[in-house]
């Protein structure tokens, strides 16, 4: 798999804070990666770090395949359009001089601007200043930003925060069209879990400044979808069904246990009866992502 | 680098600040002007230099005011995102605030000089070499405090790199008093030549024609320290900036 972002034991330190610990990241080419965290876990300072805003204290992290380390990361660097925490406007500029003034910064063409204001639906501000945008505009306005250097990579920092519903669904599906028809990889941070699991094709999970774990949304869908919880009164009896059916479980508790993979519960309760063994309680799992963080977080609240 | 400058000449000059600052000193220069037109004898020749004194200050504020702008509103963020160098963006404010500092001084020598003496008049001793020399050392110090602005604005975030750019001029001045408790001859030196609120006063002695106070003082060295402290503030504010981590 090709890797657009890579992060290798990545470490960023405050002082004595320890904010990022060894963190390893891979952000395959065309994902939307949700990356999933509580407030202050270290998605806001890993994005600083591989935008560059931020050096890391050790370890390394490559865009495009060029470390960090090389001379060549700013010509990458410059593959990619990012939005970190508030956009960076220009707030006595309205939203067409913003825009001149990123393509200035890039050395483009003032092409593109009409295009990219209608697809963030920035075109009828005329006037306006950006300091009297909405906050929602503001958003837009910093996505526009990203977007003017036809960017490979997009980096999306709570963009959907503080947007209204229907911000959010816009935002949601200007992202999506990205992703789907210009190919462009995001790499977007959000604590709205239910929001992000509308768009995400990997996650990353991130607490205390380390990696929980990496996985797709695919993996994600069968390890919370399609597991059961099942309460007996002999768990050797359940085994040995399960193990019949060619099905995998995980012992909770002496009477309990999570049963995963596809099955059919009457043949199951069929099977238990018949060595003597009463089902209790029996209950899908239908795990959400959000439940499903707690849980890697062991509880807690999200922030 | 040019797109770099391209945007922040744009953000520098054309902005009302920039215009304001540089109508200040033309005002002066003005009014320099109107009162000595006054059939008296007054002549041009140190008019050059009446501003000198707090053309640092006035550097230290726009300069700084225009370089916290890009913190404040996080848009130097857009700089390094962008792909570009912490060592272009740092040496574009550099090279924008020096030309800032080359117009506001120059339109006002432009003033006096061109105006001045077409209207008032130099006087019989008044040599144009000399002259252009001692602007142009001058130019060289308001440079010294310009690359010390650009320093300090660059290594700190929002306004407290402009409050200490704008207070240059009086700290390095209150600096002397440490001066009064030295008495080793060769540390004066050193003091003298490390503090660019001296530079001011011996050029301007010099520029004027009289006797520099401090008979040790070689002016042409001073030149040499202000290029010193120009190439050293700058390594040491592209080092800083560099490594630091911007919000």
């Amino acid at each position: 798999m090709e890797y657009i972002l890579q992060t290798s034991d990545l470490c960023k330190n405050y002082g004595k804070a320890k904010i990022l610990k060894n963190v390893n990241i891979h952000v395959p080419k065309g994902s939307i990666y949700g990356f999933v965290g509580r407030n202050g876990a270290g998605k806001t300072t890993l994005i600083r770090v591989v935008t560059g805003l931020h050096t890391p204290s050790s370890g390394s992290y490559s865009l495009f395949g060029v470390s960090n380390n090389d001379a060549q990361i700013n010509t990458m660097r410059a593959k990619m359009g990012a939005v970190v925490e508030t956009p960076s406007i220009y707030p006595d500029l309205n939203a067409r001089q913003n825009l001149k003034m990123v393509c200035r910064i890039l050395g483009k063409p003032f092409d593109n601007i009409d295009e990219i204001l209608k697809t963030v639906e920035l075109t009828n501000t005329g006037k306006k200043k950006a300091k009297d945008f909405s906050l929602g505009m503001r958003q837009r306005l910093g996505i526009a930003f990203s977007l003017i250097n036809n960017p490979e990579l997009l980096v999306l920092d709570e963009p959907i925060n503080g947007l209204d519903p229907q911000g959010i669904m816009e935002v949601r599906q200007l992202l999506t069209d990205l992703n789907q028809k210009k190919g462009i990889t995001i790499l977007i941070s959000s604590h709205i879990l239910d929001e992000l699991s509308k768009l995400a094709t990997h996650y990353g999970f991130i607490d205390k400044g380390m990696i929980l774990k990496e996985m797709s949304a695919e993996e994600l869908h069968r390890s919370s979808q399609k597991s059961a919880r099942i309460t007996v009164d002999n768990m050797q009896a359940l085994k040995e069904v399960l193990d019949a059916m060619k099905l995998s479980c995980e012992v909770l508790s002496a009477n309990e246990a999570y049963i995963y993979g596809d099955f059919f519960v009457t043949p199951l309760v069929n099977e238990l009866s018949k060595r003597n063994c009463f089902v209790q309680t029996l209950s899908q799992n239908d795990e959400s992502l959000e439940s499903f963080f707690i849980n890697l977080i062991g509880g807690g609240e999200i922030a | 680098m040019l797109n770099l400058l391209s945007v922040t000449f744009r953000r520098a000059f054309f902005k009302k600040r920039f215009y304001i600052g540089l109508g200040f000193i033309l005002f002066i220069g003005d009014m320099m002007l109107f009162f000595a037109n006054d059939g008296s004898n007054a002549h041009v020749d140190n008019m050059p230099f009446a501003v000198v004194s707090f053309l640092p200050m006035l550097i230290g504020i726009t300069g700084g005011l225009y370089i916290s702008q890009d913190y404040t509103n996080n848009t130097i963020r857009n700089k390094i995102i962008a792909g570009h160098s912490r060592t272009n963006i740092y040496l574009s404010n550099l090279i924008t605030s020096m030309l800032g500092t080359l117009i506001i001084y120059g339109l006002y020598v432009l003033l006096v000089l061109g105006i001045g003496s077409a209207v008032i008049g130099v006087s019989d001793s008044f040599d144009m070499a000399h002259e252009m020399k001692s602007i142009l050392m001058f130019l060289g110090i308001f440079w010294t405090f310009t690359s010390l602005t650009v320093m300090f604005c660059m290594m700190m975030d929002g306004v407290s790199g402009t409050v200490i750019s704008a207070l240059l001029y009086i700290l390095f001045g209150l600096s002397t008093i440490i001066m009064a408790f030295v008495e080793n001859e060769t540390l004066i030196k050193i003091f003298v030549y490390l503090n660019p609120t001296l530079y001011i006063d011996f050029v301007e002695e010099y520029a004027r024609g009289t006797e520099i106070e401090a008979d040790f003082i070689d002016i042409y060295k001073i030149v040499i320290a202000s290029i010193v402290y120009i190439i050293a503030s700058t390594g040491l504010g592209i080092f800083v900036f560099n490594k630091k981590d911007i919000k």
